[in-house]
This record gives structure tokens, sequence and C-alpha cells, in this order.
């Protein structure tokens, strides 16, 4: 289903429809509009120093493209963040050494996000980084040996201490195994076992290199913005007062921009230069075949944060008594939280189908129809929020919303940060 | 970009106004002294601190003023920003004010939250009132995160006796 500039009757006993007509928008709308464009540069990351670094960029985007950075040798980031793909894989649920329970978030605009992951567990884009790097259904490596690859690499050790300054005596394997992390849950685990025999001065050590293998890999995530979309160059054009300015946005996606600001709530969660409020709320969304149907969501997610040893108000954080680390504090868990996903940013959707929590949506088709019949919904006890009600559109606005979602897909970013880097250690303008 | 806020008061003021710009005599229930002069010297009265001040607060020169709903307490609350953002953090003071005596009201059991009705859920943070220097109540990083309705509440307990003080704030 997609919308055209014409009349798109459909069979008889079906719903008629005028051709389609540019919107006048009013003063309220306008400002709805002026509350979503533009997009400006991604904000500070306070508890990141390094985060607009050109060499931590550098060794952020080396390391990105990296399999060594995964138990088998085979798995890097971007196998699940794939560039062709959006930065996602096109699946439903994450390929990485194993399928795992959620679908691959998008990292186009990642840098504007307030929490990371669908359940929020991590405060900054930095520990975000390092949570697939351990988790053993993704890359399951660990801390200590992050650390010996750096130290046995000749242009990554460069790269590092450049920035960070020099690497702990790892070459002692009495101190520094050659694997381990800590495993709370699993004490008898080999690699915890090994990280439980160190010296609590080279534990934090090895932590502050796996931050800051962190917080390199933030300094690239941080260059993967899109905006200047058709909506945007609609958005100034309008707000300016320009009397003519359809040739920016067609008219279907004027009146779906009409519905989203209006009869579509989309506002309610959808709401921001970057089209999201970046909290979490429950769609209600049917759950994959097969999928996780009891994902607690950001009830688990508002307690791992909290207790996170890598987050905002944490040793490794740059600013450990700033913003983030004052809202990780006050941080509510509640079980109003429960089955809660984060709102994703609706910009830049085209390249990176399925969509939602567990990819259980192939187009964005599917998504507004959902929103629209609440066909399959799981339903909120009436505990939970209560903000989703059957929109009702006939297939005319179902189309002019995906209309104006497609014309959410911002300029395409330099193609250098598309693809592996010959070197970690920067060289000339990037 | 800061949203406009219209505020409406839930509870009918039943104080007349008695602000005056000269300090004032003011009689603190239980005192043995009887009347005791207006001063920034914390008085011990009923087992509760109470400061005093040189200009009586009443009605709330600055934010938003609304009695509790016992009648025991007047409560003001005053955002630090021009206009409460949608969806940012922003500061606010709250103070309390012992409704009979006009006197502030501190180191007050002092609870602080915000709902929305319509949607069924409350705040993202759990806020937390500090007590600060001048009186008030410090309460850092509130956030309300969605265009609507809001409410809200300030909580006083005292012994077994809690009232609350609701306040109404609209988000555009």
């Amino acid at each position: 289903m997609r919308a055209q500039d014409s009349s798109t009757g459909e069979s008889a006993g079906e719903e008629q429809v005028a051709a389609p007509t540019p919107v006048t928008f009013d003063a309220r709308q306008l400002r709805r509009i002026a509350r979503l464009s533009p997009l400006g540069p991604p904000p500070p990351s306070p508890t990141n120093r390094f985060a607009d670094d050109p060499r931590a960029r550098a060794l952020g985007h080396f390391l990105f493209f990296d399999p060594r950075l995964s138990s088998s040798g085979e798995v890097s980031c971007a196998t699940c963040h794939v560039p062709e793909l959006g930065f996602s894989d096109g699946k439903p649920l994450a390929e990485g050494l194993e399928r795992g329970t959620r679908h691959t978030p998008t990292l186009w605009n990642v840098a504007y996000q307030r929490w990371f992951f669908w359940d929020g567990r991590a405060d900054s884009l930095w520990s975000q980084a390092l949570g697939p790097l351990e988790n053993p259904l993704e890359m399951g490596t660990n801390r200590l040996a992050i650390a010996h690859l750096l130290n046995g690499d000749a242009s990554l050790r460069e790269a590092y201490e450049a920035l960070f300054g020099d690497l702990p005596r790892l070459e002692d394997r009495s101190r520094f195994p050659e694997h381990g992390r800590p495993l709370p849950g699993s004490t008898d685990d080999p690699q915890n076992r090994a990280w439980a025999g160190m010296q609590a001065a080279d534990q934090e050590a090895v932590d502050r290199v796996f931050a800051n293998v962190g917080k390199a890999l933030e300094a690239y995530e941080r260059e993967l913005v899109r905006r200047d979309s058709p909506f945007d160059r609609f958005a100034a054009r309008i707000l300016a007062g320009d009397p003519e300015p359809d040739d920016s946005l067609s008219v279907a996606a004027q009146q779906g921009l009409e519905l989203f600001l209006g009869r579509g709530r989309c506002t309610l969660c959808h709401v921001g230069p970057n089209l999201t409020d970046r909290e979490f709320h429950n769609t209600s969304a049917p759950s994959l075949p097969g999928g996780d149907e009891a994902d607690p969501g950001r009830y688990r997610g508002s307690q791992l944060v909290v207790s996170s040893p890598f987050n905002a108000a944490s040793p490794f954080s740059d600013a450990p008594d700033g913003t983030a680390a004052q809202r990780v504090a006050s941080l509510r868990q509640t079980s109003e939280s429960w089955g809660e996903f984060k709102t994703p940013s609706l910009r830049n959707l085209a390249d990176h189908a399925p969509y939602m929590h567990q990819g259980q949506f192939a187009s964005l088709e599917d998504v507004v129809r959902f929103y629209s019949t609440l066909e399959g919904s799981t339903g909120r006890s009436h505990h939970q929020e209560q903000i989703l009600v059957p929109l009702r559109l006939n297939n005319v606005e179902m189309a002019a919303l995906v209309a104006f979602l497609d014309s959410l897909s911002g300029t395409p970013i330099d193609p250098i940060w598309l693809s592996a880097p010959n070197s970690p250690i920067v060289s000339g303008p990037r | 970009m800061l949203k406009r806020i219209v505020v409406t008061s839930l509870v009918t003021i039943a104080a007349t106004c008695g602000c005056a710009t000269e300090p004032q005599v003011v009689e603190i229930p239980g005192a043995s002294d009887g009347p005791v002069a207006a001063t920034d010297e914390p008085v011990q009265a009923d087992g509760r601190v109470q400061w005093l001040r040189g200009r009586a607060p009443w009605p709330s020169e600055e934010g938003i003023g609304v009695e509790s709903n016992g009648g025991r307490y007047w409560v003001v609350y005053i955002p630090q920003v021009a206009e409460i953002p949608l969806n940012e953090e922003f500061d606010m003071e709250v103070r309390v004010f012992d409704a009979a005596t006009r006197s502030w009201l501190v180191n007050a059991d002092l609870t602080l939250d915000a709902r929305m009705p319509a949607h069924g859920h409350g705040m993202k943070i759990d806020a937390a009132p500090v007590q600060n220097a001048d009186g008030g109540y410090d309460v850092p990083g509130m956030l309300l995160h969605m265009v609507g309705h809001w409410e809200l509440y300030v909580d006083l307990t005292e012994g077994a006796i809690t009232e609350r003080a609701q306040f109404d704030i609209e988000l555009e």
C-alpha cells in the first residue's frame, strides 16, 4: 500500500475518495510541527569526554567492524548492525553467535537517545556498547580478552594509548588472565573464577580499558546521523510562511502529517525533533510466534541500569555528578513499566524493517494497521498506562500516514563511515 | 523548546490576603511567651521548628499556591524555569506554610509526585525534595514526559494525618 497523488477510489461499495488536496495547517498544528523539526546536531555526551575526539572516532570505527571482538572471531558489531540495512540486520530477532530475544535496533541517530537498548538498561551510548561484547548470544567475548587484543595488536595499542594513556602491564598473566569477567550469578564459571582471583586494582584497570573501548565505539556511532529529510524541508518552508511549500512534501504525506499531529495521536510518544520521547511505553504489540511473551522490558531494564557498574554515576563516567547521573539515581522502578519498551525514533525508517522490539511487523503498513485496529493486541492491565485506542483509519488514511513516515528519511552520510577502515589511527581529515 | 502551561488551583482558596510589606508579629500556637516578633531565628513550637520571616508570605508572592485538602497547610510550588518544559528535566522549589500561623513549615515529612490520570501513569522518576537553607524544599530533576493534563501532588504527614495539596498542570 503506497499513497498516490491521485484519486485512489477502490472497488464499488468501498470508500470513495476525492483527489487529495494540499493541507492547510492551523496555528496549533504549526506549533506542533515546530516541535518536530529541525533536528540539530547530537547533544553533548558529558559522561564520555572522548565522545567528539577524532582519534576516538577512528579507533571506534575500526573496532566496530573488527570480528576479533568476539569469542568466535567471526562476529563484529557490524554483523548485526549492518550499514546497508540501516544499521540493523533485516531480521525479526538478532543473530550474533546465537539468536537473541529482541530485534536489532537501528543505530541511525542513536546519539540522540536518553536510554539505550529496548529496555533502557544502559544510560549512555558507551556503556551500551559493552553489553553485546560480553553477551554470550551476541559477541561472547570478555573484557580481559579485549584488553589482551588491544595490547597484542600494535596499531590498536598505539591508537588506544595515544588517547587513553598506557595500557596496564597485561603481559603478566598471573595478574591478568587471558580470559575473565565478573559473573555474579555464576560463581563456578571459569571466567568468573579467573576474574575473582584478580587483585581489585587490576580488575579496576581492566574495567577502565573496557569502558574506554565503549567510549571509542560511541565516538564512531555519533557519526551515524541522518537529518534534513523532505519533511524537514517542508517544515522549514511552511514555518517561514512559504505560500507554496508543497513540492517539498507530497500531498499524501501532508495528509499523513495532519493525521500524525491529530487523530493519529502519534505525538503522545513520537515527539521532539528525533520523533521520540526517548522514554518507554507498552504498545501491547503481539509477541512474535515463538518469541518471549513475558518480556519484562523496562521493568527489568530500570533495575539493570541502576545497578550497572558502568552507569553515569559510576567511577568510569566522566560526569559522575551530572544530569545523567542524577537521572539514573532518581529513576523510578515500578510495576507500571512491565512490558514497556523504548519509543523508537521515526526518522530513517525506510531501510531497517522489520519493526518493534521483536521485529513483529514486517512493514510500516503493518505497524500503522496495528495501531489502527489493535488487532492482536496483548492488552494492558489496569495498573498500566492506558493511552492506546484503535485509530480506525481507512486505507487511504493509513497510506497517507505511511507516506509521511517515508518522508522522514534524512540525507545520506559520508560513505566512509559505512565500511571498515584500514587503520584505527586517524590520519588526515575524517 | 519551552511550552506554555495553564495552571489552575484545585481547591477554593479560603484564606484572605493578609500580605504586608513591613515585618509583623505572628502568633505561634503553644509559644509560652505569647506573640513572637518576626525574625529569622528558628522558634520551637508544638515540636515543630518554624522559621519566621520579616514579611508574611501570604498569599503566594511567587509560584502557584493552594491549600491542602484538610486546610492545615498552604503549599506553593515554584518552577525554576520560565515555563515547564515538555520531557526535559527542570528544577522547582516547594514551600509549605502552616495555614493557621502563616509561618514556614520546615523539616516536614513531605513527598511529591505527579500523574497523568487520563493515561494512568506517573512520572518516570522519583522526586526527592530536599530542605534548602531558605526554608523551602528543592525538587531537582522533575520530568513531565508527555503532553496533556498532569496532577502534581504534595503530601504532608504529621503523625497519623496526611494532607495533600494538588495542582493541575497542562502541557501543550
